[in-house]
């Protein structure tokens, strides 16, 4: 018997649960074919980034238990697998950010709409979230663009990535 | 080396303790509707359990030079009437997984994979826990019945676990 009813609000809510799920999901499968390729460091990176997105399902997951609503677990979706090259990973986490702040942004939105002013608070943090996720993803792009094919540059970089600790 | 039915067969495992993880988190979701706020956190704990024997075998894959491929993952169910029912589903869906462990013990056997066979005696053992673990609690529950302190006090416990 749920205590509150779920408005638009809480119930995008709830899927968001799903995108930071998928998000994780997706991390350890691209950390994954880093193993697969031999970037150690890369896939340390990627494992800890994966893990961080299950915090933030969770942070999801705990704002609706305290606003006493029923968490509805969904269905994820099978992560792709396989990428050309280091660089393709980060460009695509890159997107994928951008993708998961455009989420966040439509959930604030609404928020703001209903005057829902926990959800408004709790929003912010991810607000200010998605711009270091963004900027982490960006900077990795931007270094192995730069970088090109140079395997002397990319196993340090791969050195550099493993340092990433949970 | 590791054969390709052996990585399947690892791959296929990840998929079923990611699964796990995700049914669940699922009864939790279920307990913190129903006001069992205990029985939820013994579900978060066993949750995150259930993520690092994926983690484990993930990582035997890496070991051993071969590929990890990730699967979807199939929405939970999301009620359960009573809180025995939920754990009686949980102890079926550890000897599910129990079943799924003792495949690939053979398998193992039978590739002579000595290096997997030590992993999966590890999760043999695991698998014991387990059981036993759902099992004491559905007697438990079956035993409170409809009492509201055996339920109240069985809640409390549950909500220690650490």
């Amino acid at each position: 018997m749920a205590v509150a009813t779920k408005s638009k609000l809480l119930k995008l809510m709830n899927e968001q649960i799903k995108f930071e799920l998928d998000s994780e999901h997706l991390y350890r499968s691209m950390a994954a074919w880093a193993h697969s390729q031999g970037w150690h460091g890369m896939a340390q990176w990627l494992h800890v980034q994966a893990n961080e997105e299950k915090g933030h399902a969770m942070r999801f997951f705990d704002h609706l238990v305290d606003r006493g609503v029923k968490v509805e677990l969904l269905a994820l979706d099978e992560p792709k697998r396989d990428w050309a090259s280091p660089l393709e990973v980060y460009r695509e986490a890159y997107e994928h950010e951008k993708f998961i702040t455009g989420k966040i942004n439509d959930l604030t939105a609404l928020a703001k709409q209903e005057n829902d002013y926990p959800a408004i608070v709790m929003l912010q943090w991810f607000n200010e979230e998605q711009v270091e996720e963004e900027y982490s993803t960006y900077r990795v792009a931007r270094m192995l663009e730069r970088i090109k094919d140079d395997i002397g540059a990319l196993i340090v970089v791969d050195k550099q990535l493993g340092a990433r600790k949970d | 080396m590791i054969t390709k039915k052996m990585q399947d067969a690892i791959n296929e495992q990840v998929k079923h303790e990611i699964d796990s993880a995700y049914i669940y988190l699922s009864m939790a979701a279920n307990f913190h509707d129903q006001g069992w706020e205990g029985m939820a956190h013994w579900m978060r704990k066993q949750s995150h359990e259930e993520r690092t024997h994926a983690e484990k075998f993930f990582k035997h894959l890496v070991e051993r030079e071969s590929r990890v491929e990730l699967k979807a993952v199939a929405q939970p169910k999301n009620g359960w009437a009573t809180p025995l029912e939920a754990f009686k589903e949980a102890y079926k869906h550890e000897k599910f997984i129990t079943g799924k462990i003792n495949q690939m013990v053979k398998l193992a056997e039978e590739e002579k994979d000595y290096a997997a066979s030590v992993l999966l005696n590890w999760f043999v053992d695991e698998q014991v826990e387990e059981e036993n673990n759902a099992a004491l609690i559905v007697q438990q529950l079956e035993r409170v019945g409809d009492s509201a302190v055996g339920l109240y006090v069985l809640d409390a416990e549950l909500g220690k676990r650490e």
